[in-house]
């Protein structure tokens, strides 16, 4: 290298180290060649610490076969890999770099994968390129918490105007994707009237379907705003609660049990169940869901 | 913006089918080493595009069509422009096969699929487009536009007032399957001047 | 006496980038068609000695061109010249009895290469 390359070189190295991105050279065996600042401050371990080390055993933790083929991949296909925050997390397990008032304990990370090749063109080594996306995946995930409530706002039952079975699904799954992420308690509170199809039958469609809606706007009265009211079925009645717990749940469905008792046209004799749910947060909705109603019957 | 940028005539229409003929092919090609499998070409549409034509082009898919979508910027020697790969619902089970992908109904490893086919047909057909051209492309971070939606619903009105944009569609077919990977290589109408003066290079070399 | 060769390529510019591939002094006569049909109707003319074929084509595809050119048995020696680099593309068009495949873009060191190696031109010829 020529005195005057050496002299623009020497910057680039400050500035490689001092950005705000993590930069590493990995072999394709995920032995560390080059480790910046970013990468330093963030995994904790000091370039002299990381450098010839294993990435794999610098993060014990690390999802070896996936990791692996990725560099794979980024070496045989010869094109750069993207992977964002969305589809993992993250790839390194960083801290938050806001500790305190952060919504996660972790950096969500956007990584790209970008083959390097010898004077012979040959991909020898692979640089992990890894930017924050701590903020971008927040602002994403109020957008989508917004837009999934009004996305959903056209799919209502008819008689109740409460959320149709379909919207009731989505709702949950949404709900429960931010119950999971945000670590706060969910709860379904369940209502089925057991001898609906007796009363149908007696009475008429007609007049079930006027009485649940006498029964509705009834119940509105006593919402919170943030309580998702639901049909699942002809004869069923959901909540979802939203920060709830399961102790403060029963509140609830004692309040609603009560009002529907207490509801002038009761002559029906209607019989009511109720049934609370906690929802898991590392299950799908959907997976729990049949089982639920399996439990009802 | 010139009008004359905005012109497209045969010739240059041809030209620019071929410079795609040969990237998607490659592109193919590296998908098919990945799934094992042959993947059906067809012949790549070339068209100026107005803004409001955009979900409209896509033309093998049904309106009602759910789709995954990711999309993806690239410039370079003042081109620019934005790649998008859309998937169909049905595409995800037949790559999850073909991958031996297990539990293909979470949404997580759906995004895998995604993002590592966007990876395999954007990457390549850019590299191999840009080559041709003697270019080279920086490529944004790939994002995801929706997971199964309509298409209709998929393009929220751009903040950017784009009037027309040169659109290259490829539509490949897995063979024996239904699914079909749909990607879309639109070049601002800035580029195409600048494009059109490469593709000359290219016929007087 | 030149030598008819056929280029049929839907592509107007992938036909006039294979023609500038070929050796400058090879004296061919060169047709050139837009799809599979016309190109069948200019090997049976006896007009195609060599016959640089494209896979991707609009009303005849290549392998349809090259099954027919199989089966009836049409004289001409057939280069596939393609954008689709499948591995399952060369095996198919091999086993349709196509001589060569070559990649595109195609460039003039590749064409003169295969032109040797199959004996079509000399290497003093050219």
């Amino acid at each position: 290298m020529s005195e005057s390359a050496l002299a623009d070189f020497h910057p680039l190295l400050d500035v490689l180290h001092a950005i705000d991105v993590g930069i590493t050279i990995l072999e394709l065996d995920g032995t560390v060649k080059l480790w910046n600042g970013f990468m330093s401050h963030n995994s904790g371990f000091p370039a002299e610490d990381a450098i010839g080390k294993s990435i794999y055993d610098l993060f014990p933790k690390i999802d070896k076969p996936w990791f692996e083929r990725k560099i794979k991949q980024t070496c045989v296909l010869k094109i750069q890999a993207f992977v964002t925050w969305e589809q993992r997390p993250y790839v390194l397990f960083f801290r938050n770099k806001r500790p305190i008032t952060g919504q996660t304990e972790f950096m969500y990370q956007n990584a790209t994968f970008i083959p390097l090749s010898d004077i012979r063109g040959d991909i020898t080594q692979v640089a992990l390129v890894i930017y924050d996306a701590t903020q971008a995946a927040a602002a994403r995930h109020e957008l989508e918490d917004a837009k999934s409530q009004l996305e959903l706002m056209g799919t209502l039952d008819n008689d109740t105007l409460f959320h149709d079975p379909a919207s009731f699904q989505d709702i949950l799954e949404v709900e429960r994707q931010r119950a999971q992420r945000s670590d706060l308690p969910l709860t379904v509170a369940h209502f089925k009237f057991t001898n609906a199809q007796e009363i149908i039958e007696e009475h008429g469609t007609d007049a079930w379907a006027a009485y649940m809606q006498d029964i509705a706007t009834a119940l509105k009265q006593g919402l919170r705003t943030t309580d998702i009211m639901a049909r699942p079925d002809v004869d069923e009645l959901a909540a979802i609660l939203v920060s709830t717990d399961k102790e403060k749940s029963k509140v609830f469905a004692q309040r609603v049990a009560g009002t529907i008792k207490n509801y002038p046209t009761t002559s029906f004799g209607v019989q009511l169940k109720a049934k609370l749910h906690s929802v898991p947060t590392d299950q799908s909705a959907y997976e729990w869901w049949p089982t639920l109603h399996e439990q009802w019957r | 913006m010139t009008s004359q940028a905005l012109d497209l005539n045969e010739e240059y229409r041809d030209i620019y089918q071929e410079l795609v003929n040969v990237a998607m092919g490659r592109a193919a090609d590296l998908l098919a080493r990945l799934l094992d499998t042959y993947i059906i070409l067809p012949v790549p549409k070339v068209n100026l595009l107005a803004r409001t034509e955009l979900a409209m082009t896509l033309a093998a898919l049904d309106k009602n069509d759910r789709v995954s979508a990711v999309c993806q910027g690239f410039s370079g020697d003042r081109i620019s422009g934005e790649a998008l790969l859309l998937l169909t619902d049905a595409t995800f089970p037949d790559l999850a096969h073909l991958l031996g992908s297990e539990s293909t109904g979470s949404r997580g490893n759906e995004l895998e699929l995604l993002m590592d086919t966007a990876n395999v047909l954007i990457g390549a057909c850019l590299k191999g487009f840009a080559e041709q051209i003697d270019v080279e492309f920086a490529q944004s971070l790939p994002e995801v536009l929706g997971q199964h939606r309509k298409v209709d619903g998929l393009f929220d009105q751009p903040a950017i007032p784009w009037e027309q944009a040169l659109a290259i569609e490829v539509t490949y077919r897995l063979e024996n399957k239904e699914s079909t990977f749909e990607l879309l290589l639109l070049f601002t109408s800035e580029s195409i001047e600048i494009l059109n003066n490469k593709i000359n290079f290219l016929l007087e070399e | 006496m030149p030598t008819p060769i056929l280029i049929c390529d839907d592509s107007a510019f992938a036909r006039k980038q294979m023609i500038r591939a070929l050796p400058k002094s090879w004296d061919v006569e060169v047709s050139q068609a837009s799809n599979g049909e016309e190109a069948l109707e200019i090997i049976r003319a006896g007009k195609a000695e060599v016959t640089f074929l494209d896979l991707t084509m609009p009303v005849m595809d290549g392998y349809e061109t090259l099954s027919i050119i199989h089966s009836e048995d049409l004289p001409t020696m057939v280069i596939v010249v393609s954008g689709d680099i499948q591995p399952e593309a060369m095996q198919r068009v091999k086993k349709l009895g196509a001589m060569e495949f070559i990649r595109k873009p195609i460039t003039s060191e590749k064409a003169k290469e295969t032109l040797v190696t199959y004996g079509i031109v000399q290497e003093g010829e050219i």
